[in-house]
């Protein structure tokens, strides 16, 4: 007995060292791509640390801003740090569902003669960037449902897997919303986060004009590569969440929804639709990496606490009471986190 | 068990004795909060018991029969309220003693410790024995070491010094009054343990006192005063008024057994149709008879009927009087007054009465028939027998009988078909009968006439469009412009409320 004990100590000792030294290994990439992204983008630092939450949490990111804060700019950067491949598809209301997903061509043989072969659209790459995403039609749009959750997309007979990691970026304009189509609440629901970019503060114009209007610009370096970004999400899903924790989350998630006993009464009044289970979902894996970020090894009340806006803002639907007053969402979630309190009893 | 960790139990007793000084800590925080709950409540139950008390005083004083509490009772009462809630507080808390992980959580949020000592007690006793799990463990083992001795976040105690302190006044001022105040002036025996009880011949008070009080049973001092009903007393002035004395009773006459006061009038009225004089010794059967009566006055006589019957002769009263009393079993007599069945005898002419009306009624009907294209929709005649019975004509008519029947009504695509004869049946229409259509074939021939001229098409005026708009006026082109600057600038800036143009239009003109 006493033997096994030793070993299973052993062997407890060991696994404990490896999770530290992956939990290591995560921060220091994490770091590195974090500074790598702010050689060129500047500021909006809990913007990039959200963007790199969810690459590492295998979702996707829905940026809105106003034009000309960078966000296109980010996506590409970040896909230039991890030597990824990059499509940008730029939302139009006459694109259709094949110039994203590819449709079959006419190929002449070169013997003679003519054959239909499968050309790939877009889609096919593993940073997908949908500039405007609200532009295009619903039809157009709901073309990335299929590759959002399941990672593949079926053209006739044929599904064609996309490469792994994959990750879609979409960008939408809060103004100049004449002529657009809002993305439906099933869309919307595949998005993990959205996040609001802002206006720069003072000091980073300066940086921003530095960077950008003399001679030498500043270049990007390659930090990582897809199979490590795999690697780290494996990491990220290892990361361990108690009891407690885990209530916490579901009772976050459901003081969005109307109807439900944890809901406030500000939700109760004006809101239709809460979140779907995908936010609890949201909830933890984004909780992970901020665990991992900080030093954890398990998720705490207080990640949650930190992601929950970006992860629920998006899921959120307000009745007509709500619209007319006018709620901004992001207060409506500060009352929700203060009325769920984190203690099991 | 846990795979987390090799040797979990020993880790777990650890992990208990840390938190053992935070485990007290929280329990006692939860205890005393439990018995704040408990004093608030016998607080309450002490001035609602005050009060009750004090408005048992006041209105024995009033009314002069109402139980007093004496001091004793009140004593034994105010322990009783002051004790029991904060015990049942109290051990309900010790039931519901927070767990160690509850403790952990509590230590965890005093000490912004990112749940690690919770996070650890679960995984411990966790079924996984995943690297990072084992990581976290030790990590908030190590933690725990350190914050141990931490104050926990305790569980607050649900106190107001100044909603109690009210609540402690309340019962004071309200105790005092009562002392000050005593008991009411006891009448009779009193009770054993200070009740006043009920005077002994005493009379019951009631609204009328006079000759009908010359003989009382003790069953009815026990009854509470009892108020005729409003048309019960109607009617009654009324035969008092046409009779002079109360209805079916000989002036001086005493009825044994009958209540004083308003409901002997009703139990008599009850009872004299069954024969009976009430039996005073039958108290029960008295008190069901008396409110059947009431019961059946008050639905059977619509509210003119009192006067209705004040304004006849005394012998009418009479007579409408023993028509009502055949509710205790008075053969084939109604068992109320029902003026209705009075007015089936006294109006002969009530059928032309009712033909008069459903003629006025039927020509209100056929003038909102638009003219007869909307058949009507309430006919009252019966529907025509379809029996051939061969009576030539001598049967009572619409009976089926061999009597005159209107015509049979065509249903069916019969009545659709062109050239059927249909009889009308639609009131309202012209020259009601029976209608037929017939076809012609008639050839097709000119007309005599001038032929028509083509003649130049001028280019005629359209509709209103965006080409042919006409311009705003100014005044009002500067009205809209700035009711649209103001909406825009609102829907900018988030504020709700669109400025209204109305001021502006009126300055305008």
């Amino acid at each position: 007995v006493r033997i096994k004990n030793v070993k299973q100590t052993t062997e407890s000792s060991a696994a404990i060292s490896d999770a530290q030294v992956q939990a290591e290994r995560f921060r220091e990439v994490f770091t590195r791509l974090k500074r790598e992204i702010h050689k060129v983008f500047v500021g909006h630092d809990e913007l990039v640390t959200n963007v790199l939450s969810v690459l590492l949490s295998d979702g996707h990111v829905l940026l809105e801003g106003v034009p000309g804060l960078g966000k296109t700019l980010l996506v590409r950067t970040l896909s230039q740090t991890l030597d990824l491949t990059f499509s940008r598809i730029q939302f139009t209301p006459d694109l259709m569902p094949s110039d994203i997903v590819g449709t079959m061509v006419l190929h002449e043989k070169d013997g003679g003669g003519h054959e239909l072969r499968f050309q790939e659209g877009p889609i096919v790459a593993n940073f997908i960037l949908a500039d405007e995403i609200n532009r295009a039609t619903p039809k157009t749009q709901s073309a990335l449902l299929e590759a959002m959750q399941e990672r593949t997309v079926s053209v006739s007979r044929r599904t064609i897997r996309l490469p792994e990691p994959f990750i879609v970026l979409a960008t939408q304009n809060p103004i100049e919303q004449d002529g657009t189509y809002p993305l439906p609440e099933a869309q919307l629901d595949r998005f993990m986060v959205k996040l609001l970019v802002g206006y720069p503060q003072e000091g980073e114009y300066h940086d921003i004009l530095q960077r950008t209007t003399e001679t030498a610009l500043p270049s990007v370096e390659t930090v990582s590569n897809g199979e490590e970004v795999l690697a780290m999400r494996k990491i990220v899903r290892s990361v361990a969440v108690s009891e407690q924790v885990r209530r916490y989350a579901i009772r976050l998630m459901m003081a969005t929804q109307p109807g439900s006993p944890h809901a406030p009464r500000a939700v109760q009044r004006s809101v239709a639709l809460g979140s779907s289970p995908r936010g609890a979902q949201g909830l933890l894996l984004m909780g992970k990496v901020r665990a991992l970020i900080g030093g954890r090894f398990a998720v705490s009340c207080q990640d949650l606490r930190d992601v929950a806006k970006p992860v629920l803002r998006h899921r959120i639907i307000f009745n007509f009471e709500g619209q007319s007053e006018r709620i901004n969402v992001d207060d409506l979630l500060d009352g929700v986190l203060e009325s769920v309190g984190e203690l099991s009893e | 068990m846990s795979r987390t960790h090799p040797d979990t139990a020993a880790v777990l007793g650890q992990t208990r004795a840390m938190l053992a000084s935070c485990h007290r800590r929280v329990g006692r925080s939860a205890l005393a909060a439990y018995l704040c709950v408990g004093l608030h409540q016998a607080l309450v139950g002490l001035t609602v018991l005050a009060g009750a008390c004090l408005l048992l005083r006041l209105a024995g004083h009033v009314v002069g029969w109402i139980p007093d509490v004496g001091g004793t009772v009140f004593s034994l009462l105010c322990v009783a309220v002051g004790v029991i809630p904060p015990a049942a507080s109290v051990l309900r808390g010790l039931g519901r003693l927070p767990s160690l992980s509850a403790a952990a959580e509590r230590l965890d949020l005093a000490t912004q410790n990112h749940n690690r000592i919770a996070t650890a007690m679960y995984l411990l006793t966790a079924d996984t024995d995943s690297p990072f799990a084992q990581a976290a463990v030790q990590d908030g083992l190590e933690r725990l070491r350190f914050l141990k001795d931490e104050e926990p976040r305790l569980i607050q105690a649900v106190w107001s010094w100044r909603r109690n302190a009210a609540l402690m006044a309340g019962f004071a001022v309200m105790t005092a009054i009562a002392a000050i105040v005593g008991p009411p002036a006891r009448f009779g025996k009193p009770g054993r343990e200070g009740f006043a009880g009920v005077p002994e011949g005493r009379a019951t008070p009631g609204p009328i006192e006079g000759k009908d009080r010359t003989t009382t049973q003790p069953v009815n001092q026990t009854k509470p005063t009892s108020r005729p009903a409003p048309q019960a007393t109607l009617r009654r002035s009324g035969q008092m008024r046409a009779s002079g004395r109360p209805a079916g009773r000989e002036p001086g006459e005493t009825t044994i057994g009958q209540a004083s006061g308003g409901s002997q009038t009703h139990a008599g009225e009850s009872r004299q149709g069954a024969g009976s004089q009430g039996d005073a010794t039958d108290s029960a059967s008295g008190m069901q008879s008396e409110k059947k009566a009431k019961n059946t006055v008050g639905k059977a006589n619509p509210p003119k009927t009192g006067p209705t019957l004040s304004k006849a002769s005394p012998a009418k009263a009479e007579e409408a009087s023993s028509v009502s009393q055949g509710s205790g079993g008075g053969g084939a007599m109604l068992a109320v007054h029902n003026a209705w069945s009075q007015e089936a005898h006294t109006a002969p002419d009530e059928h032309e009465q009712e033909d008069a009306d459903r003629d006025v009624e039927d020509q209100k009907e056929s003038s909102t028939q638009r003219g007869g294209i909307q058949p009507s929709l309430k006919d009252r005649n019966e529907a025509p027998s379809r029996e051939l019975g061969i009576s030539e004509g001598q049967g009572p008519p619409g009976s089926g009988r061999g009597g005159p029947t209107p015509p049979k009504k065509s249903r069916g695509t019969a009545s659709l078909v062109l050239g059927v004869p249909v009889p009308d049946f639609v009131r309202g229409r012209l020259a009601p009968g029976a209608t037929k259509v017939t076809h012609e074939r008639v050839r097709p021939s000119a007309m005599p006439g001038e032929p028509a001229r083509s003649g130049e098409s001028a280019a005629r005026s359209l509709p209103e469009n965006p080409d042919t708009r006409k311009p705003v006026p100014s005044p009002f082109a500067r009205l809209v412009r700035d009711y649209l600057i103001a909406l825009h600038t609102a829907g900018a800036t988030g504020a709700g409320n669109v400025p209204s143009t109305n001021g502006t239009a009126s300055e305008q003109k």
